[in-house]
């Protein structure tokens, strides 16, 4: 009996001592991470929407150039300007071949110095491995010249390789970094931060400060980067609770809501992306008939868009994708203000009236029946697709919106009438005006599905990749946006502005809408 | 007849099954009269009122397209009753021949027709739906295709054992012993006796329909945009959820009575016809 009861009483003493130490242990952290706040420790913690998921360069070279670890040849500036990274200069040597000199002061984040072999390395590394970037850049080899020069051979007369080197995928990283199975597991790069550790399974990479940067050191002494959170209020929540530090794209319409906060700091900038609408096939009706085209642009409430579904998250387009302030824009471009009643005149010349009086444009008994394809995974496009839908319906189209993946929508892009509701149409990955307008526009564009083929467009965008004078160069494109925007090869809505998050202590961030989607940069620092 | 009497007191006895039944038959009045009662078109999308809160203009407040909360839900409930009515019909028809047949028939049949029920009902049903809703892509009707898929196990099962005992019975022998044909037989004798349990299955598979239907609008499978369904709205209000918390709650009531009263129903009426059924799984 006795021994029973003795028994019992040694669980609770073991039940509440494990209790105890369970919370005990929660106010101890809770208290560590206070203090460490106290003494204003420099580390800063990322919510990433976007899933890491690889440390190799020649596939997650974006991220790791957004995240400082790799740096570039070249690097673009918040204004747009080129100038000199890695490189220390260009020069033309002939038609298809541009010399670089590297800078003879960069080590590596292993204290090794930077030289042509490692540029060499990474390039022919990269394209090996990424096809892409061989693509977009059009880069035929790399030849050494000495330990601190370079030719980069094109296939072409090819203006804008300076430009492409800055292309964050162009990264540029050391031969000695730890390669496994020729996966690199460690890359060392020449960035304001090294590389620590990459959890794949819970993505989070962590970054420390590099001592003996090139370029001034970093303030901040760790980065943690907490790769795929994906959903948008799920980021909102982190950052509210104060598990993060630095976040980007809350809900779109929590902006107002976190701009009150005063523990949050909410920074609202121009981004070379945008929302358009694509016309499925161009070569078939109904938008073979420019007039349709030009009334579904009339048709669109841009307006209303960037107001309502953007909130204020955007700007309204000049029909182009090239945000103001690019150099080579044309900025005399209007593009296609809202204006239903022209739409409808225009749809009338075409030949489409409602003949049968239901409230939807037919012509020779086919109704003006449409289907909106759109991706659930930016949270503007469903509502933006939804507005357009109604707008449609104002002119007398009648539309049906449908949210699918985005490699099911391009299958179903030759359906009669369909349009696809796009978003994130980036146009500075490259800092060049060739790279956006080659690849929407040229008949053989890699971005270019809907069949947009205009023999002077062709020949004007061949002109521009080999005309070396930039004035000369910057007026033939803006020629080329002109002649885009009349022909209306798709519906440029609006900019979209990344809105960043973070705590109020982080200081120092400065935005680079040449970006993919943000970087961040050596002065953040934090701040009680 | 006297019997069927006894079962209705016995329904009518139930409280929670009695609420129930009056619940559903408000919410079917609201759906076929959704054309008068709902206050605004509920596809109508005015920007300017976007997200207001619940008022006497718009009893539960604006969405983020500035349409009526209460007109959607209104019709949503028209889509829901719709949905589940299909599903359950088609799901109950089939099973209950695939069962029937299987039972009577027995042998091979027997063993072909329900090994591929087992195979079936291996699998989670939610996870079957998705399967199919991406093979063949969202919308309303392949989302009755891929609740369908599954949704007759269940039937097939239960008939199966019922037509199983009652093929034994004797008057099944003599019915057999006059010269009646096999579909006769089923007919006049098979089917009566298995509808029952069925009917308390359809009315608890309502509620799971309905249930998933919601699940499926919430992973945006469902009904595309702008049609008003109560898990699509659910959806559309999870990004607002933290400051327009009601564009969440509504839908989100509106399904948590409805598969309420239906289960309420199923239980009564599972009661009422057969009080030793009480364990009857819906898949």
């Amino acid at each position: 009996m006795l021994r029973i009861k003795i028994n019992s009483i040694g669980i609770w003493i073991t039940l509440v001592t494990i209790m105890g130490l369970v919370a005990f242990s929660g106010c101890i952290d809770q208290e560590g991470t206070d203090t460490d706040k106290s003494r204003v420790e420099q580390k800063l913690v990322i919510a990433e929407p976007w899933g890491i998921s690889s440390v190799d360069p020649a596939t997650a070279g974006g991220t790791l150039n957004n995240f400082l670890l790799l740096e570039t040849l070249t690097f673009m500036e918040p204004d747009f300007s080129l100038v000199p990274g890695l490189a220390e200069s260009w020069e033309l040597i002939d038609n298809t071949t541009w010399r670089i000199h590297l800078k003879d002061n960069i080590k590596f984040h292993d204290n090794t110095e930077l030289t042509a072999d490692d540029v060499k390395y990474s390039f022919d590394r990269n394209m090996e491995k990424n096809p892409t970037i061989r693509g977009e850049m059009g880069i035929k080899s790399i030849k050494k010249i000495d330990d601190y020069t370079v030719d980069i051979i094109t296939d072409k007369p090819d203006a804008a390789i300076p430009a492409a080197l800055s292309y964050a995928q162009a990264v540029i990283y050391s031969k000695n970094s730890v390669e496994k199975d020729g996966i690199i597991v460690k890359p060392i790069g020449t960035g304001p931060f090294k590389f620590e550790k990459y959890n794949k399974a819970s993505d989070i990479l962590e970054l420390s400060k590099n001592e003996n940067y090139w370029n001034g050191v970093p303030k901040l002494d760790t980065v943690i980067i907490q790769g795929g959170v994906g959903e948008a209020s799920t980021r909102e929540l982190a950052i509210e609770k104060g598990e993060v530090d630095f976040t980007t794209e809350p809900p779109m319409g929590s902006t107002e809501r976190l701009e009150s906060n005063p523990d949050l700091n909410v920074i609202v900038h121009p981004l070379c992306q945008g929302y358009k609408l694509n016309f499925g096939n161009l070569s078939k009706a109904p938008y073979d008939d420019i007039n349709v085209r030009k009334a579904i642009a009339y048709a669109v409430d841009k307006e209303s868009i960037v107001e309502h579904i953007l909130y204020e998250r955007g700007e309204i387009s000049n029909g182009m994708g090239f945000v103001p302030g690019i150099e080579w824009r044309n900025n005399d471009l209007e593009g296609y203000p809202y204006d239903p009643q022209k739409a409808k005149q225009l749809l009338k010349e075409a030949g489409w009236e409602d003949t049968d009086n239901d409230g939807i444009l037919d012509k020779d008994g086919k109704a003006f029946k449409i289907t909106l394809y759109t991706w659930p995974q930016r949270p503007a496009l469903p509502p933006l697709a939804e507005t357009v839908q109604s707008q449609f319906k104002e002119i007398g189209i009648d539309a049906e919106v449908r949210i699918m993946d985005w490699s099911a929508i391009t299958e179903r892009l030759n359906e009669w009438g369909a349009i696809r509701v796009s978003g994130g149409a980036t146009s500075m990955r490259i800092p060049d005006p060739g790279y956006y307008l080659e690849r929407n526009f040229h008949s053989e564009g890699n971005s270019n599905s809907y069949g947009y083929k205009n023999e002077e467009v062709d020949r004007l965008l061949e002109e521009g990749r080999s005309t070396f004078d930039n004035e000369k160069r910057y007026d033939i494109y803006r020629n080329v946006q002109k002649i885009v925007v009349d022909d209306v090869a798709d519906v440029y809505i609006a900019y979209h502005n990344l809105a960043v998050v973070t705590k109020s202590g982080v200081n120092g961030y400065v935005p680079n809408p040449s970006a993919h989607d943000y970087r961040i940069n050596p002065g953040i620092y934090i701040e009680e | 007849m006297i019997s069927l009497l006894r079962d209705v007191r016995e329904f009518g006895k139930n409280r929670a099954a009695m609420m129930g039944l009056i619940v559903i038959c408000i919410l079917i009045m609201i759906a076929l009269l959704a054309e008068v009662i709902s206050p605004y078109d509920p596809t109508k999308i005015i920007l300017e009122d976007k997200l207001q809160a619940p008022s006497i203009e718009h009893i539960m407040g604006t969405d983020h397209l500035g349409r009526d909360v209460l007109s959607r839900i209104i019709y949503g409930s028209r889509l829901t009753f719709q949905l589940s009515i299909i599903v359950v019909t088609i799901t109950a028809i089939v099973g209950i021949t695939v069962g029937i047949v299987s039972g009577y028939y027995g042998g091979i049949l027997d063993e072909i027709l329900m090994r591929f029920v087992d195979i079936l009902l291996a699998f989670p049903s939610i996870i079957l739906a998705l399967v199919v809703i991406g093979a063949l892509g969202p919308g309303i009707n392949n989302t009755i295709l891929a609740i369908s898929f599954v949704g007759w196990l269940s039937y097939a099962r239960v008939s199966r054992g019922s037509t199983l005992s009652i093929k034994e019975k004797e008057f099944i022998e003599c019915a057999r012993s006059i010269g009646s044909g096999d579909f006769y037989i089923i007919y006049k004798h098979v089917y009566p006796n298995v509808l029952y349990p069925n009917i308390v299955l359809a009315t608890l598979h309502m509620g799971s329909v309905i249930l998933t239907v919601a699940a499926l609008g919430f992973l945006g499978l469902g009904a595309q945009p702008p049609t008003p369904e109560w898990g699509t709205m659910l959806n559309e209000g999870k990004e607002f959820l933290r400051m327009c918390p009601w564009l969440s709650i509504f839908p989100g009531l509106m399904i948590m009575i409805t598969v309420l009263a239906f289960n309420f129903i199923g239980d009564g009426l599972r009661d009422a016809l057969d009080p030793r059924m009480k364990d009857v799984v819906v898949k």
